[in-house]
């Protein structure tokens, strides 16, 4: 308002210049009446020109400025949103990442148990294989000796047998029982 | 088998009774195992002796005139007619050996089986039975057989006792040594 005063009252400066040296003989702006008159065109001029056209030329002026701002306030408020999400999001992906680290630990502990049991049941498995093999080989041996010494045994016995048999005589049936009398006693 | 055995000793103890009351338990005994002898011996007697569906009087026929035949007394001849007419017929080899134990039982003697290698001489039995005598305090009757399965010497059995003097005994005794370890 106070620009559109400063022109006018520059414009009306200098329109008297521009007459009185038009004049030499007679200009644009004459200092008399009309010059009353047209000062009051002018405002008249003026104040209809605030009225119809710099009012709402300021009230377009400040809707836009309030427009302006506002856009400048939300995008600012987005900016604040979007910040306050990106690290919203950075805190719960270092939450994420930290959960997947205790998970990841935990797994691994885990794991390292499990593997820990496995070889511990396996040495047991290997240890109880072993010693049953070993007892199995022990009652083996055992029972291949007694076989070997029974057959052995009877090996022996048969021979004996078949060799007494071929050699007894009569003399040697009448001692054995002569013998076998003479233990009767000691039997009894 | 132990039912068997009772049962005969059932018969046997009837029998005897009898026979000591007429004093003869002694010759029953031998006519009662020779009857015995003749029904075992012969397959054929043996047979109709003890199959069930011959009857019971038939049976009883039959075994008094087999020991009449052989000369048993009539206390024989109504005892085998009686185990053949109640079908017991197969258990007279039984009773005949429960009979002898009553019998060596009356006379405080007891009877050795023997079983040798080679036939004992007669010096070699009144050896045995004279230590045997000895050794369980009763007249010894031995019965002597010879068994060609034996190496050498003999084996006694009085009752329940064994002595065992042969020479597959002390081969047994050693196989088992040597089993053993």
């Amino acid at each position: 308002m106070i620009r559109v005063l400063a022109i006018a009252a520059l414009l009306l400066g200098a329109t008297p210049v521009a007459v009185l040296a038009s004049e030499g003989g007679g200009g644009l702006i004459n200092l008399d009446r009309s010059l009353i008159i047209q000062a009051i065109n002018f405002a008249l001029l003026l104040f209809i020109l605030a009225k119809l056209l710099y009012k709402p030329l300021l009230t377009k002026m400040e809707e836009r400025t309030l427009a302006i701002r506002k856009s400048l306030d939300e995008a600012q408020a987005a900016r604040a949103e979007a910040q306050r999400e990106r690290e919203e999001h950075a805190a719960r992906l270092q939450a994420a990442h930290a959960e997947a680290q205790a998970i990841r630990a935990a797994a691994l502990k885990d794991a390292a148990e499990e593997q820990r049991k496995l070889v511990e049941a396996a040495r047991g498995e290997a240890a109880r294989l072993v010693e049953s093999a070993r007892a199995e080989l022990a009652s083996d041996v055992r029972r291949a000796r007694q076989d070997l010494r029974q057959e052995v045994s009877e090996l022996a016995i048969t021979v004996a047998e078949r060799l007494i048999r071929k050699s007894l005589h009569d003399e040697d049936h009448r001692r054995i029982v002569a013998d076998a009398i003479a233990r009767v006693d000691k039997a009894n | 088998m132990r039912a068997r055995e009772a049962t005969a000793r059932r018969y046997a103890k009837a029998v005897y009774e009898l026979a000591r009351d007429s004093g003869d338990s002694d010759a029953v005994g031998r006519e009662l195992a020779q009857v015995a002898a003749i029904v075992g011996g012969e397959a054929a007697v043996h047979d109709v002796l003890t199959r069930p569906w011959i009857k019971p009087d038939d049976r009883r026929g039959i075994a008094a005139a087999i020991a009449q035949k052989a000369g048993a007394r009539k206390l024989v001849q109504d005892f085998v007619g009686l185990v053949a007419e109640r079908g017991r017929a197969d258990h007279l080899p039984e009773i005949v050996s429960a009979y002898r134990a009553l019998v060596d039982a009356e006379h405080g003697q007891a009877r050795a089986r023997v079983r040798s290698a080679v036939a004992l001489t007669d010096q070699e039995k009144q050896e045995l039975s004279a230590r045997l005598e000895r050794a369980l305090g009763k007249r010894i009757l031995l019965e002597e057989r010879v068994d060609s399965t034996l190496l050498g010497g003999f084996v006694a059995q009085v009752g329940s006792l064994i002595l065992d003097g042969s020479l597959d005994g002390q081969l047994a005794r050693l196989r088992q040594r040597l089993a053993g370890g």
